[in-house]
């Protein structure tokens, strides 16, 4: 009976329009807004769901990257609802989540004010935490910006393990993007960067450039530009 | 429910302090990647919600449209850009991803996805997995790549990031 009224309750929010996760006690933007670029993932290591969208909601700072961690393997179940706030006013634009043994990892495109682009974004959410539901479960950023990295890295990735086998224990998530002479970069490559995230001493934590890559030098990988081809037949 | 939002930005002297093995500098002087100091936020806010099945609309209209049994819809896609356009499917074979084997493939072991690549922010262009699962088989050290879409025919040149959702 408790369930089916909370179902009433959601859909009578649902029908006035108020979102529907204000009920559960958020009172920040991600209670009230819902901005979008959600994200859906599965962590197959934990058997459980992970849910995501960014609330910017009327584009003034704060914004708020919102996480929702399943607490049994059941998608249709109970939630642990985050929210982070961000540690600046760097707006996280289109954000791309992994799932790695010890964090979640994230990355974005980032705006400042929601106006220029300013770079890249790397998060590491702490997995292990939000499992278990833990009000202390941290991020920790870095700020792959402009002033940074002049070059402008956009549109990059973490890596999302996927299968049985988990990496190693200790390895770093693999980040990646592309560069290409399309965008006056030096050569069509991809810059691999290794993200080391340490919870027990948060301020060893690393965002380094893998040897195999340099902006100047990445990982060559064939022309992305190239004379046309045959047409495939349909 | 306040914002109690704590950030620590944690100084650059902390950071060689208690680097482990090669530690920061090291690497920067190997890879040239300027020195980043890590921010540290705690989450703002935690809940539990409810059951997901009970968070839904008041009711879902019947259309009376039905979708059983019927084909997917199609989507066009326009594989010869030209030879100035850009174009991102060159990770379309072994020989072209073998780069990217060797480099991460060996270091990793677990099936690695880097899905979704774009050049200008939510179109994705290409896709590409390494080693990935084969439950029935043996762990192959090899890649396979995924199409999504195409990038657009526009002959303007790509601009890597615009504001948009």
């Amino acid at each position: 009976m408790g369930r089916l009224q909370q179902g009433r309750c959601a859909a009578r929010r649902a029908a006035e329009g108020q979102p529907a996760l204000a009920s559960a006690g958020f009172t920040d933007k991600c209670a009230t807004e819902d901005d979008g670029d959600p994200i859906v993932l599965y962590d197959e290591y934990a058997d459980r769901w992970i849910l995501s969208q960014f609330a910017y909601g009327g584009g003034s700072v704060p914004y708020f990257e919102c996480v929702a961690i399943s607490r049994t393997p059941d998608p249709a179940g109970q939630y642990y609802l985050y929210s982070f706030q961000v540690p600046n006013a760097e707006f996280p634009d289109y954000p791309k989540i992994g799932v790695w043994p010890d964090a979640y990892y994230m990355t974005v495109n980032q705006f400042t004010n929601l106006g220029p682009f300013n770079g890249t974004g790397a998060y590491a959410f702490e997995r292990e935490r939000m499992l278990r539901g833990d009000p202390a479960a941290r991020l920790v950023y870095f700020n792959l910006n402009l002033a940074s990295f002049p070059e402008a890295i956009g549109g990059a990735l973490p890596s999302d393990a996927d299968g049985l086998r988990p990496p190693p224990p200790g390895m770093p998530n693999i980040f990646a993007y592309f560069t290409a002479t399309e965008f006056s970069d030096p050569a069509d490559g991809l810059r691999l960067f290794n993200f080391h995230v340490d919870w027990a001493n948060p301020a060893a934590s690393t965002f380094t450039e893998r040897p195999e890559s340099t902006y100047a030098a990445p990982l060559i990988v064939a022309p992305f530009t190239q004379t046309p081809r045959r047409a495939v037949p349909t | 429910m306040t914002h109690t939002h704590r950030v620590l930005v944690l100084a650059a002297a902390l950071l060689a302090a208690g680097a482990p093995g090669r530690g920061v500098r090291a690497q920067e002087k190997e890879t040239g990647t300027p020195k980043l100091t890590p921010v540290v936020v705690q989450a703002d806010y935690v809940a539990v919600s409810r059951p997901a099945r009970d968070i839904r609309p008041v009711q879902v209209p019947d259309t009376g449209e039905r979708r059983a049994g019927r084909p997917p819809r199609k989507i066009r896609t326009n594989p010869e850009l030209g030879k100035d356009q850009f174009r991102a499917d060159r990770f379309d074979g072994p020989r072209r991803r073998a780069p990217v084997d060797r480099a991460v493939a060996g270091d990793a072991g677990a099936s690695l996805t880097f899905e979704g690549f774009a050049a200008t922010d939510n179109t994705p262009l290409y896709g590409f997995t390494v080693n990935p699962p084969t439950p029935t088989a043996t762990w192959a050290r090899t890649t396979t790549s995924r199409w999504s879409t195409w990038c657009g025919a526009s002959t303007a040149r790509p601009v890597r990031g615009s504001p948009g959702r």
